[in-house]
């Protein structure tokens, strides 16, 4: 789902440290944020409206590049 | 309209760059999720003229296109591709049975056969890496007998077993640069200098990339390597010698976040013509 139509108001709040976190562009679902109070990397797992699902961003894996 | 199925797992900067490049040309390219897909007969749509793989983890990656291949569709990068490229360890054996311009290297599994293969390379320092890993990672400069007899008990005491195949190569003087060239079916399109003063110049390690002008040298080279592991698109990462160019490896599923800027080429737009000419048989 493109959320860039929805991007001036889409929100949610840090699985860690509950701080409100507001990206300033599109983000689409499974894309890495960061929060920006305690710097968790954070996982879009996806929307309610323009309310962002995040939870914690899956650690770097052994097979993981390009 | 052609659709491209996006295989992906975590959305990177590079997957947004397609996205946008897809809807300029009027192409749906289509997110799949591979780590939540199933992959048998009647679970998984082929409703998509071409995937693109572009799973960050390598595994869950080449299963995908395993299966895609499998079913009759084509995949970008194709899984002869993905297979040459993700093990250093075989994309070294192509080059070198290529006749292309590598580093000397080797494969052990022992200490003992490690000293042998190292005094074959010419002697300390080596760089020991994993045969399968990207962005730089566990990457050891290995500078005398001490340093490499502790890192194969470390390997060895607390590694996986992939970790406890021991790829050797020579150490290559640079300076203080590499080149990274973006090739498609053959082309080299464009290319950067990942500047750094560590040894190590991955950008994801923090080098520095800047343009890079293609010449006929580069150009040949990339097209030599593209032919020995299957073409398709591909990074080619180039040391600057005495003695000319030299591949030091090659990757299927490269990221250029940092390289459209440098260049000027859009790389996410090369990528989607690379997949429209697949589907209409005009690429290799």
């Amino acid at each position: 789902m493109s959320t860039e139509q929805l991007a001036f108001s889409l929100h949610g709040e840090c699985p860690v440290c509950a701080a409100s976190v507001a990206p300033p562009g599109g983000v689409e679902e499974t894309e890495i944020l960061t929060c920006p109070d305690c710097q968790s990397p954070l996982v879009v797992d996806g929307f309610d409206g323009p309310r962002l699902r995040l939870s914690e961003a899956p650690l770097i894996e052994e097979d993981w590049g390009e | 309209m052609t659709t491209i199925a996006l295989l992906h797992s975590t959305i990177r900067a590079e997957e947004k760059l397609l996205l946008e490049a897809a809807r300029s040309r009027a192409v749906e390219l289509r997110p799949v999720d591979v780590r939540t897909a199933v992959f048998s007969a009647g679970f998984f749509p082929l409703d998509f003229d071409i995937a693109l793989e572009r799973s960050v983890s390598t595994v869950k990656g080449t299963y995908a296109v395993a299966y895609i291949e499998a079913c009759g569709r084509p995949a970008v990068n194709s899984l002869e591709v993905a297979r040459n490229c993700q093990d250093k360890f075989q994309t070294s054996l192509l080059l070198e049975r290529a006749g292309i311009p590598t580093p000397r290297f080797a494969l052990v599994f022992e200490p003992e056969p490690a000293l042998e293969a190292v005094e074959a390379l010419g002697g300390f320092p080596v760089v020991l890496k994993p045969p399968l890993g990207s962005w730089g990672r566990l990457l050891a400069k290995v500078n005398d007998r001490d340093a490499l007899e502790a890192l194969l008990e470390h390997k060895d005491v607390l590694g996986t077993p992939p970790q406890k195949a021991y790829y050797l190569q020579e150490y290559v003087r640079k300076p203080g640069r590499d080149i990274r060239a973006f090739v498609a079916g053959g082309e080299t399109i464009c290319a950067i200098y990942r500047e750094s003063g560590h040894w190590i110049t991955n950008t994801a390690r923090g080098a520095v990339a800047k343009n890079c002008p293609v010449g006929g040298d580069l150009r040949t080279l990339c097209a030599r390597v593209s032919g020995a592991v299957g073409g398709g698109l591909l990074a080619v990462d180039v040391f600057e010698t005495a003695s000319g160019l030299t591949v030091n490896e090659v990757n299927h599923t490269m990221e250029f976040r940092n390289s459209e800027g440098p260049t000027g080429v859009s790389i996410a737009g090369a990528v989607i013509d690379y997949c429209l000419g697949r589907v209409e048989g005009r690429a290799r």
